[in-house]
């Protein structure tokens, strides 16, 4: 069942929230001419952004392949004096697509996607790895069929890497004792982690048989060209079952592409994944009639993710959110407010990244598999201090790689100085379609014209409300 | 007359008085409080190895030459070899890196507690770390936290008085009683220079009757406590030297806590080191044993007679594989130890019951086999130490098992 979205700004603002890191000015207003479906669709189906485009373009890393992030690394050749960091251009990537980008659906599915798949960049050759693990694996396929994602992400490096895979090797058998080449650890987050999900009812023999379908898989060389290969002499022939594949004995590398195209279609997998997207994208409790839903599209097309982020978004369910706002998590409440603001990231590091430490969610530092909570309560505690803080930060244009020029985002002329008043309206019509509550705007009104002055302190009152910690 | 009713009167009376005055009870008369009592305020310190922590690489039973023959990569030299283990007993050795604390071990103020683990077995991560902090094995869907529970047991009105050294609230405080999350009480205040007072005034205008006050007005109150105990807590005592580590950052953090007297009832810290340790096992705990050895080291030395009100509970979400996985590492298993340091803990032994490296000892023929339950570790440090019946608050409706006897 679908329903319509209910007029005026309030709908374009939920789905700018829910299908994207939150307006802009000037975008609510855009949505609702073109319209909330056509909206959907446009964003459903990515076109060229070529404004976006154009600003990605000076940070050349993007386009680096892993050997050539390796010869780096390893001070084979030497990236460009006085440039960003390969690191450093890839994580403030992600901030101006997710700033700028026109399409915001696709943004928020790459963040979504990565943290199912998560890899960690603190790990020495994820390092060298994950810009080509998110170009190659994770974005070409977020609006593709989840059995291609998981394909691209169980061959490439940076998980090989990162879960230890690429040192799994049958276990063999000298002077009568076994020696153990098996390691456990992809096998077992493959099925919890990102298909299966640790209810679904696999036993510990699954995960033992799910890690021997993947023996062999590995790595050519950590230290230079970096790229996945199957080695035969490595792979345990025997046969093997999980949680209801049979696969005969003297198999190859097929016994992990098999494996790989049962998980990923088999509807335990479909609902926990349908679960998960609608943990993110609509409620910390998501009704079940919802996952059904999803996990129906999901089981009735293979996968196709582009059908599944339809039904999601045009579900009653989804509407029905409005009115249970969900807590922003530290990534988005920062994207939000850089958009809100009209900001101009110029680099994660220092201030960004300074602030994601404190609030305890720097992209691309998540350490375990498990990647970071979709549910919005579990970021709920005193450390929304810090958020306090950046808000106060970047209202003052003190947070260092990025710049606020607030009177221009106004529209003002030069010369012409806003009031603690035109501050709140702005805000109100551009970002809140009229939401903020009197509390809000009365304390942000009666700010005075003292040091840090009154856009300062009215914009950096604003953007620390409760208001803005929802989405 | 224990402290805990000593406490209370003086409460009472402050109230009394405070009303008489016109004031509402404060952060500041809760910390008066505290101090009145004689700062004899007990508090329990949970350290959480997250990732699955290797017990048997901890405190290694390099007598049972099984070990060796179990998992040749990862198992470290004896005691006197060279990079050899730091001996406790003729059966027992802890991991050099660990070596800080055989001096509190042998002065008896920690006892290792062997083969803890849940018995209802769950080799994910998440579900173990979830079944540890909720306190209800094989059960995730607990709205509150273990700590949450005993945090609401305990009198007191800190907003200091459940503290997480960590990023995000973890499970264990889940649950209505706030608690105090940062990783950096320093940077703990308003970054709003020559507008202090108006901005927290505006702030909490905003944040009046929504649903995110709570959040609102502990951080205030927290800001003013945390002001105080960095006056009061000082810089660490008796020469102790924190690492410069997470573990040592947290505990230097949590002394200072515990020296101010403000309330502090509760420390959870997170640790977040490599534990979870399928490859390259001996190099990365060379770098986590001894970042965690010597910042507990360090505690112990900086709290000095303080110890004999704190109780610190080192544990794991499970243990690791018996036998060395292919990649010289181990892989998710059951069984692991709890360190539990304290100035009343009956220390300077290895309690619990070993269960043995046979194969036919082990679980599912791989994992150490769990012989106490870890809940029975964390029952009798809410009781015997923190004096209150937290128990069935704690783990409702679970019957405790053979008493482990961590207090004299």
């Amino acid at each position: 069942m679908t329903i319509s979205p209910p007029p005026g700004p309030t709908a374009a603002i939920h789905l700018l929230n829910r299908a994207g890191f939150g307006p802009r000015p000037g975008s609510v207003q855009a949505v609702m001419r073109q319209g909330i479906p056509a909206y959907l669709s446009s964003q459903l189906t990515p076109a060229a952004d070529p404004a976006l485009e154009a600003e990605l373009s000076r940070f050349t890393a993007l386009s680096f392949s892993i050997t050539q992030v390796l010869d780096i690394y390893t001070g084979r050749v030497i990236f460009g004096r006085g440039m960003p960091d390969v690191m450093e251009q890839f994580q403030t990537a992600k901030l101006v697509r997710a700033v700028m980008g026109a399409n915001q659906l696709q943004e928020v599915l790459v963040d979504f996607w990565f943290n199912h798949f998560n890899v960690n960049l603190q790990h020495k050759f994820v390092r060298e790895s994950i810009i080509s693990y998110e170009r190659d694996a994770i974005r070409p396929h977020v609006l593709g069929r989840f059995p291609d994602l998981l394909a691209a992400t169980a061959r490439h490096p940076a998980m090989l890497f990162y879960l230890d895979n690429y040192l799994s090797k049958k276990n063999t058998m000298s002077d009568g004792k076994v020696v153990r080449g098996l390691n456990e650890n992809y096998g077992r987050e493959l099925l919890e982690l990102h298909t299966l999900g640790v209810s679904a009812g696999y036993t510990q023999a699954h995960v033992v048989d799910a890690a021997r379908c993947f023996t062999g898989w590995t790595i050519d060389d950590l230290k230079t060209s970096g790229r996945f290969v199957f080695k035969p002499a490595d792979h345990d022939p025997l046969s093997k079952s999980v949680f209801g594949l049979e696969l005969p004995k003297g198999g190859g590398i097929e016994d992990g592409e098999k494996l790989l195209r049962y998980l990923g279609t088999h509807p335990a997998t479909a609902r926990f994944v349908c679960r998960k997207l609608a943990t993110r994208f609509v409620s910390d409790d998501p009704p079940k009639s919802l996952v059904d839903q999803c996990a129906q599209t999901f089981v009735s097309t293979g996968g196709d993710l582009r059908e599944v982020t339809r039904t999601l978004f045009t579900s009653a369910e989804f509407w029905a959110a409005m009115a249970t706002p969900k807590l922003r998590t530290p990534i988005e409440y920062v994207a939000a407010s850089l958009r809100a603001t009209g900001a101009r990231v110029e680099s994660a590091e220092p201030g960004l990244n300074w602030h994601f430490d404190r609030m305890g969610m720097r992209p691309y530092f998540c350490t375990p598999p498990t990647g970071w909570s979709d549910r919005g309560r579990d970021w709920r505690s005193s450390a929304h201090v810090y958020r306090l803080n950046f808000a106060l930060d970047l209202a003052n244009d003190t947070v260092r790689g990025v710049v606020v020029r607030l009177p221009q985002a106004m529209g003002l002329g030069a010369g012409a100085s806003p009031t603690a008043a035109s501050v709140a309206s702005f805000f109100n019509r551009e970002v809140f379609g009229g939401a903020l509550s009197p509390r809000t705007l009365n304390a942000v009104q009666g700010v005075d014209g003292g040091q840090p002055g009154i856009v300062g302190k009215a914009a950096g009152l604003i953007l620390g409300s409760p208001e803005m910690q929802w989405r | 007359m224990n402290s805990k009713h000593s406490r209370r009167v003086f409460l009472k009376g402050t109230g009394v008085a405070a009303v008489g005055i016109g004031l509402q009870p404060s952060p500041l008369l809760a910390r008066v409080a505290t101090a009145a009592a004689g700062g004899k305020e007990k508090v329990l310190v949970h350290i959480f190895l997250r990732g699955g922590a290797d017990g048997l690489a901890m405190v290694a039973p390099y007598g049972d030459p099984l070990l060796y023959a179990h998992r040749a990569d990862v198992a470290l030299p004896r005691p006197g070899q060279r990079d050899g283990m730091t001996k406790l007993d003729d059966y027992f050795a802890l991991h050099p890196g660990l070596a800080p604390l055989q001096r509190v071990y042998s002065e008896r103020r920690m006892a290792v507690v062997h083969a803890v683990g849940n018995y209802d077995v769950s080799r994910s991560h998440f579900s173990a770390q979830d079944f540890v902090e909720l306190g209800t094995p094989g059960v995730s869907t607990t709205p509150t936290g273990a700590l949450d529970r005993v945090t609401a047991s305990l009198k007191g009105e800190s907003p200091a008085r459940a503290v997480s050294f960590s990023s995000r609230t973890p499970v264990s405080y889940l649950g209505p009683e706030e608690a105090l999350v940062s990783l950096e009480l320093a940077a703990f205040r308003l970054r709003a220079k020559n507008w202090q007072d108006e901005a927290e005034n505006r702030i909490k205008a905003m944040y009046a009757n929504t649903p995110l006050n709570r959040v609102a007005t502990d951080i205030f109150a927290a800001i003013g406590v945390l002001r105080g105990a960095e006056r009061a807590g000082g810089q660490p005592a008796n020469g102790a030297a924190y690492p410069d580590s997470g573990f040592g950052s947290s505990l230097r953090q949590a002394a200072q806590l515990i020296r101010a007297e403000v309330g502090t009832r509760c420390i959870f810290v997170s640790g977040e080191g490599n534990f979870d340790t399928h490859s390259g096992q001996v190099a990365a705990n060379a770098v986590d044993f001894a970042s965690l050895g010597s910042a507990l080291g360090a505690f112990d030395k900086d709290l000095g007679q303080k110890m004999d009100d704190v109780v610190v509970v080192v544990s794991t979400e499970f243990g690791r594989t018996v036998f060395a996985n292919g990649s010289h590492g181990t892989d998710h298993g059951s069984g692991y130890c709890a360190l539990v340091l304290g100035g009343k803990v009956r220390g300077g032994r290895i309690l619990g019951r070993w269960p043995g490296l046979a194969k036919d000892q082990l679980f599912e023929e791989r994992d150490l086999a769990v012989t106490t339950d870890f809940r029975d570790v964390f029952l009798e440090a809410t009781r015997h130490h923190l004096g209150v019946e937290a128990g069935a608050a704690m783990y409702p409706g679970y019957k405790p098992g053979p008493a482990i006897r961590l207090f004299v």
